[in-house]
C-alpha cells in the first residue's frame, strides 16, 4: 500500500513547536487588511474607468493600411 | 507565417522584418516593437490588478516590508504546474520553502512575483516571492494570495484555522523562475 508522506506539514509542525508562528488576526492586522482592501476596490476601480474609456476611444478609431 | 489583416492569408514573413513583404516600401522598415495577446477566458485577475496587490500587500499587508527595503518587483504569469516545476528543480531555495510551496494546491494559473534588487538581479537571483491565484476574481481580504515569503517569514492561509498565518523561516536568496522568460 501506498503511504503518502506530507513534508511540509511536519515543517509547519515543527515550526508550530518552536514557536515561529502567527495567526494574523490581532487588531492591527485586521486594520492592514481593510485599508489593503480599500487600496484594492479604488484599483479595480480605476482600472474599469480606464478600461471602459479605452474601449470607447478604440471604437472611434478606424485603421486604415 | 503570418495572418496580417493588410494581407492575403499564410504569407511567409520574418519577425524582425514582418512587413517586407509590402508592395509599399515605406513599410519595408516597420518593426514589431509590442504586441497585445489575450488572457486564457479564465484569469479572472488582470495584470493591473495583480501588480497593484502585489505591491499593496507588501507595503500596507499584515506584514509590510521593512523600512527602506531596496525592492525590484518582478511580475510574471505561470501555470501552477510550470511553477512547480521549476521550483522542483530550484536547488537554490531553503528546502523547506520549497516543500511549503510544491505541497500547496495551486490553479492552473498563478501571478508570481520575485522580489529582488538590482544587484541580485545581475546574478538572477531573489530574496522573496509572492504567489497569487490568477483565477481568483475576489481581491479583498487576501483572497488571491497562495504564499507569500520575505524577510524572514512566510505568509499563508491555514486550511484548519481559516485564518491568514505567519511562519517565522530564515530565507535565503534563490535563483529566479526563467523557463519562457529567457532574454
Amino acid at each position: 500500500m501506498a503511504d503518502y508522506i506530507i513534508k511540509s506539514q511536519s515543517v509547519r509542525d515543527k515550526l508550530k513547536d518552536e514557536g515561529k508562528f502567527t495567526i494574523l488576526d490581532k487588531e492591527v492586522h485586521v486594520k492592514a487588511v481593510t485599508a489593503m482592501n480599500e487600496s484594492l476596490e479604488n484599483v479595480r476601480r480605476e482600472f474599469q474607468i480606464k478600461d471602459r474609456e479605452s474601449q470607447r476611444n478604440a471604437a472611434l478609431v478606424t485603421l486604415t493600411a | 507565417m503570418f495572418i496580417d489583416d493588410n494581407q492575403p492569408a499564410y504569407q511567409v514573413a520574418d519577425l524582425k522584418q514582418p512587413a517586407i513583404h509590402y508592395s509599399d516600401r515605406q513599410w519595408h522598415t516597420c518593426q514589431i516593437t509590442y504586441f497585445i495577446a489575450p488572457l486564457y477566458s479564465k484569469i479572472y485577475l488582470e495584470a493591473y490588478e495583480a501588480k497593484s496587490f502585489f505591491t499593496r500587500f507588501l507595503l500596507q499587508g499584515p506584514i509590510p516590508l521593512n523600512d527602506n527595503s531596496d525592492i525590484v518587483l518582478r511580475c510574471f504569469l505561470a501555470s501552477g504546474r510550470s511553477y512547480k516545476d521549476s521550483i522542483a528543480k530550484n536547488t537554490t531555495m531553503q528546502v523547506d520553502l520549497k516543500e511549503m510551496i510544491l505541497e500547496t494546491s495551486m490553479p492552473k494559473f498563478v501571478w508570481v512575483a520575485e522580489l529582488t534588487n538590482k544587484k541580485l538581479l545581475k546574478t538572477k537571483e531573489a530574496k522573496g516571492l509572492i504567489i497569487i491565484d490568477a483565477t481568483e476574481a475576489n481581491l479583498i481580504f487576501n483572497k488571491p494570495l497562495i504564499l507569500a515569503a520575505y524577510d524572514d517569514n512566510v505568509i499563508c492561509f491555514d486550511q484548519n484555522l481559516g485564518k491568514l498565518i505567519n511562519y517565522a523561516l530564515s530565507l535565503r536568496n534563490f535563483c529566479i523562475f526563467e523557463n519562457n522568460l529567457q532574454d
